[in-house]
């Protein structure tokens, strides 16, 4: 379990499956989202066995009064380069723009420099996702470069823009604030 | 290190001057070929497991075998193991050489941070070859084995990231 201010990641567990379920099948949570619905519960339940064998990991987020809100993961660790991709959703929307993800982000950063010891943490971002973008921002992830149309969603194809957070990055925040 | 190799470790593994100074590692002592395949099999397909053979440069002769085990990923550390299996090759260096090349590919190559041995408290040679490289006494496993009738002390040496650079200047 991690701590955050206003949230903490805990590991996700089966009965947290419907309510991925119903945040994934909302257009409206998963429009900038690399997820493509719809989605079953038996999908959902296959993704979950898939991952108890996987280095990717899930944290479900839950606020402080325990209800849960989202979950964020991490993919693709690379423990020579000491990198890893995370991605978040916030599911429950009257979350949204209250700092529940900046949060939630923030936290599972510190476990990836401070206890993994990781370099580097990347994210792939929908540029039209500005909200988020910007919270990753505050967070002080990097705008790295811009992958055209690299998605097609909706009918379109739309650019995606990579950030990242270096542990130099990190450390420099720490020390500053 | 590839499966034909097993007949290589076949080989010294069965020579009681080789298995001398280890430290009573005797996992690998007077095991049968089927059973040193099946070893040779397990250290080959183990994520935390990197073997290679000593291969002598001027004419690819095989002399030893050299790797990294037990290896942490998350913490970025490993075991370094040696063995330098043909007798007429000990005290020329070559352990010595070898184990820089390794280190060179553990932390140049790998993005280890740390690695660490275990050695024999009577095996002189070894440890002053250690030394040599670079390495660091960092503790003694008191009676860690049993060996010509009483318990025998191992030392625990390691090599950090940042020291390493010293070591290949020498």
């Amino acid at each position: 379990m991690l701590e955050g201010r206003k949230v903490r990641l805990r590991a996700i567990e089966r009965v947290d499956l419907p309510s991925f379920v119903k945040w994934i099948n909302d257009p409206e949570v998963t429009q900038f989202l690399e997820l493509n619905p719809p989605m079953s519960m038996e999908d959902e339940e296959k993704w979950f066995a898939s991952l108890q064998k996987s280095d990717d990991k899930v944290f479900s987020i839950d606020t402080k009064d325990g209800k849960l809100i989202g979950n964020v993961g991490l993919m693709r660790l690379n423990w020579k380069d000491r990198c890893v991709l995370i991605g978040i959703m916030i599911g429950e929307k009257e979350y949204w723009n209250r700092g529940f993800g900046t949060d939630a982000i923030e936290t599972l950063l510190g476990y990836l420099f401070d206890e993994l010891g990781l370099n580097r943490v990347y994210l792939i971002a929908d540029e039209r996702n500005v909200g988020a973008i910007h919270c990753y921002e505050k967070l002080g992830l990097k705008k790295e470069g811009l992958l055209r149309q690299n998605r097609y969603k909706n009918g379109v194809y739309t650019n995606d823009v990579e950030m990242s957070l270096l542990r130099q990055d990190w450390q420099e925040k720490r020390s500053g604030s | 290190m590839q499966s034909k190799d097993s007949w290589l470790l076949h080989k010294w593994f069965n020579d009681q001057r080789i298995l001398e100074n280890l430290g009573a590692e005797h996992i690998w002592f007077c095991v049968s070929m089927d059973r040193e395949f099946q070893t040779v099999d397990e250290m080959l397909t183990s994520r935390t497991r990197r073997y290679f053979i000593i291969q002598l440069l001027e004419d690819s002769k095989d002399m030893g075998l050299i790797g990294l085990d037990k290896i942490d990923h998350r913490n970025a550390s490993a075991e370094l193991q040696i063995v330098i299996g043909e007798v007429d090759c000990w005290g020329k260096g070559f352990g010595s050489e070898a184990i820089k090349v390794l280190l060179d590919h553990a932390f140049v190559s790998m993005n280890l941070h740390r690695v660490w041995l275990r050695v024999a408290d009577y095996n002189d040679r070894a440890i002053s070859c250690y030394e040599n490289c670079g390495f660091h006494l960092e503790g003694r496993l008191r009676h860690d084995h049993f060996h010509k009738g009483a318990f025998k002390d191992a030392l625990i040496m390691s090599i950090l990231k940042e020291e390493y650079r010293g070591c290949s200047d020498a």
